[in-house]
């Protein structure tokens, strides 16, 4: 065996132990966060007043010890947890589980969305550019896709029409939410813009020529709400196994998982993205080694942008049909999906649906309990906290482990050593 | 003084800044005139509505949150911490005020308690960046999510839903002072004294009439703009005196722009930037009460009544925007600022031992590192200091190579 053989080896192991020591960061920051989650559900439970204790805290009572304290919370943060987790799948561990419930389904329907929006913030911030523009990407797309679709349902019907009509509407909202990203890009490149500011400004300014388009150009004369036409129903995303009223199609699903795997290639197997990367790492050694800096900030953002795009297009076909204001934040629960899986697209993909499961999961403890459903943003936020914070469990994880064995050391000091966590993927050919 | 005023002019009028504040100027100029010129046209309207005193007073209004929360920004951006969750600050600081004002009906204590919740939620931000050393690009984004779900979730516990009770707002300083008269109250225009003297009248009529307008306009300002309005012109000049006029000014400069340096000089570089970063909360606060009460209730719909203020104020205090007193020059150059907004694309380094290690890669190739901190450990003190925080780490990162493969640089 080579040296070289031999280095690239060991080089290989060492990305693998990265990934899975940020999988596991991220498995330990999710816990992290429910753990402070139930604490805040404690807290805010001694602070509201109710009828009758969800949930009572009391001191042990062995070998008939009597009780010495007992607190009532007016939350149980168990049934929280319970409901936000196993209710957003329909409650799986229950006999007679169907796996097309409509539970699962909304679950699914905000995991498609949010792949397409966490790749979106992925794919620039391995550029080196923190997109936090999806959201006015998406929005662009959104309205793009709609009108479109529209203009164009008119032309074809019926299966053609779907086969058509939906490819071509996820091109355009890509386009348009394409060339809605290369502005913060070209800003950056060529007028050394900040881009974490024109992409929030961008941001505000999507969502308020969107409300002026709908209302006063696109605005359909039979609804009250500030939103466009509905299309037909050949013009979106086929349900195929789940029912209609559900609003989630396989198909966009795969999409995304498609998606996800070819971002993946793109950046880990083509030119394009090995640029993409190293400009993302090191700037000046891209520069240097023959990057055209400029170009690769536009190119990244414009395809972000797309990314994003395309997560409204989705959004319209599949969830409702047509295009209305007030669009969720689907762009900004992509920044989390991104951060949560380390900027990668496969990552992005179980990230999105971890995702999925919190969005779907917070209209379950709504209804079943009265913990105010916000506690899911704030769970988003800790969970954010702590994968930003890694040193936080290797600190954690130093003080735990013995230090026995020599590689008990070196899982710690993997921490330490923190300068090849970024150098492996720079060397990686 | 006088050097360093024609410096600050030349600065001024040179840079990227004046250039902007020059257009501003002009147009608001052009806008002027031509709503003189021409009463009835869409310019004369516009002209009106926006040299009006309810514009100004609505303006100056308006800018409060945004403006207490960027010179919390740049505190904290000038020691090296760019505090990106400043709109998380503003939101927590608005519901606490309000809900302290509802419960004490005192608006200094309302004021504390906005104060108290924002610094509370920045000193997590500094344990995290600081202790932690995480990308505070992500720790930033982190503290608004949190506070984004925090203070609907708590106006939702205590008022049952996302947008609190209404309480009292900050009052106006003739709403303070019973004597002054209300804004609308005062007079049209001032007549000028009579001297019988047919020549001075016309020219005492001309000036005073002039400047009685000039002197209307600003009272009227002033007695339309509530205490907030003060408060945040009262922060602009303290926050200006602090940053470039006293010791403690100078290590946050120092901490941002040469860490090594400050450390070399015996100061504690994380403490500089934790005092700056609590700061940033203190003033976030400020910003955030003035905003809510301003209103008397905090909405949490959405992206809650702060919506986007806390972004806005990133804006000025990002160095590569207009910071004031930075240059653009600087901004290129290997200084170690860990303030850059790259992030580094989910990689989990901190980027303040990136910063050492950048300001290494920039100076490398002049000196080598060795050079540099053998005598430092010949005398013994610096480089203990040094390793107090984070030497030990970068002692594996000293020689150059490595450095400018894991540095971030200043894009």
């Amino acid at each position: 065996m080579s040296v070289r053989d031999r280095a690239r080896r060991a080089l290989r192991r060492l990305v693998e132990a990265s990934a899975t020591e940020r999988a596991l960061i991220s498995l330990a920051s999710l816990a992290a966060s429910v753990l402070v989650g139930a604490v805040i559900v404690l807290v805010a439970g001694r602070t509201a007043t109710c009828e009758e204790a969800a949930f009572v805290l009391a001191t042990p009572r062995p070998f008939g010890v009597p009780e010495l304290a007992s607190v009532g919370f007016c939350y149980d943060p168990v049934a929280v947890f319970d409901r936000l987790f196993l209710g957003a799948l329909g409650d799986p561990a229950s006999p007679g589980w169907d796996p097309l419930n409509g539970r699962m389904a909304t679950t699914l329907r905000e995991t498609a969305v949010l792949v397409f929006t966490g790749l979106s913030v992925a794919l620039a911030f391995r550029a080196g550019v923190f997109n936090i523009g999806t959201q006015g990407q998406l929005v662009v797309g959104a309205l793009a896709t709609a009108v479109a679709v529209l203009w164009a349902a008119t032309f074809v019907a019926g299966v053609v029409g779907t086969v058509v009509l939906v490819p071509f509407g996820v091109l355009v909202g890509a386009v348009f939410g394409g060339l809605y990203g290369a502005i913060p890009g070209a800003l950056k490149a060529y007028a050394d813009a900040n881009e974490v500011v024109t992409t929030i400004m961008l941001n505000f300014i999507a969502s308020g020529v969107a409300l002026y388009l709908v209302r006063s150009v696109f605005k359909d004369p039979a609804s009250p709400a500030n939103q466009t036409i509905p299309l037909p129903d050949h013009a979106l995303f086929p349900p195929l196994l789940f029912a209609p009223q559900f609003g989630v199609s396989i198909l966009a699903l795969l999409f995304g998982l498609l998606a996800a795997g070819g971002v993946f290639v793109l950046l880990r197997r083509t030119v394009f993205g090995y640029d993409l990367r190293a400009s993302g790492l090191q700037p000046a050694a891209a520069e240097y080694g023959g990057v055209d800096a400029r170009r690769t900030v536009v190119a990244s953002m414009t395809l972000s942008g797309a990314l994003g795009g395309i997560g409204g297009a989705v959004y319209v076909l599949m969830v409702l049909g047509k295009f209305q204001t007030n669009v969720p934040a689907y762009g900004f629960d992509g920044i989390t999906v991104a951060i949560l899986a380390g900027n990668n697209p496969l990552g992005v993909a179980l990230a999105a649906f971890l995702f999925g499961v919190l969005k779907s999961g917070t209209t379950v403890v709504q209804f079943a309990t009265d913990v105010p459903p916000q506690l899911v943003g704030v769970l988003r936020g800790l969970i954010i906290l702590f994968v930003a914070m890694p040193e936080f469990f290797r600190l954690l994880g130093r003080r735990v482990l013995p230090q026995d064995r020599a590689g008990g050391d070196a899982v710690a000091a993997d921490g330490g050593s923190e300068p090849t966590g970024t150098d492996r993927r720079g060397g990686e050919p | 003084m006088i050097d360093a005023t024609r410096a600050t002019v030349a600065r001024l009028v040179g840079g990227r800044r004046g250039t902007i504040a020059g257009a501003t100027v002009a147009v608001l100029v052009a806008l002027g005139g031509l709503g003189l010129l021409f009463p009835a046209s869409p310019a004369g309207t516009l002209a009106r509505a926006v040299f009006a005193a309810g514009t100004v007073a609505s303006a100056l209004r308006l800018s409060v949150p945004i403006a207490l929360a960027a010179l919390g920004g740049i505190f904290a951006e000038k020691s090296g911490v760019i505090n990106i969750g400043l709109e998380g600050l503003l939101i927590v600081a608005a519901f606490a005020t309000v809900y302290a004002m509802d419960v004490t009906d005192s608006l200094v204590v309302a004021f504390l308690s906005g104060v108290l919740a924002s610094t509370l939620l920045a000193g997590l931000f500094a344990v995290v960046c600081i202790e932690f050393r995480a990308d505070q690009i992500i720790a930033g984004l982190a503290v608004w999510l949190i506070a984004l779900g925090l203070a609907p979730f708590a106006s939702q516990v205590i008022y049952e839903a996302p947008n609190t009770d209404s309480v009292r707002t900050v009052p106006t300083v003739p709403e303070l002072v019973g004597a002054l008269p209300s804004a609308g109250g005062l007079p049209a225009r001032i007549d000028p004294p009579t001297l019988g003297v047919g020549v001075l009248d016309a020219v005492f009529a001309v000036v005073v009439g002039l400047l009685g307008r000039v002197v209307l306009f600003v009272a009227e300002v002033l007695l339309a703009s509530s205490l907030s309005v003060y408060l945040m012109v009262l922060a602009v000049v303290l926050s200006w005196y602090v940053l470039y006029r006293t010791r403690f000014g100078r290590w946050i400069h120092a901490s941002g722009e040469n860490p090594k340096a400050l450390d070399t000089a015996g100061v504690r570089v994380d403490r500089v930037r934790y005092a700056a970063v609590l700061l940033s909360g203190v003033l976030s606060g400020l910003g955030g009460a003035a905003l809510s009460l301003g209103l008397g209730q905090f909405t949490g719909n959405g992206a809650t009544m702060v919506n986007g203020k806390g972004f806005i104020a990133i804006a000025p205090s990002s160095r590569r925007c207009c910071s004031p007193g930075s240059r653009p020059s600087r901004t290129r150059s290997s200084w170690p600022t860990s303030a850059s907004p790259t992030p580094s694309s989910g990689s989990h380094r901190s980027s303040w031992s990136s910063s050492y290690s950048r300001w290494w890669a920039g100076h490398g190739s002049r000196r080598r590192p060795a050079s540099i901190t053998s005598p430092a450990r010949s005398e013994g003190g610096g480089f203990r200091r040094l390793r107090r925080h984070g030497g030990a780490r970068r002692a594996k990162d000293d020689s150059p190579s490595s450095d400018a493969l894991a540095g971030r640089s200043p894009v």
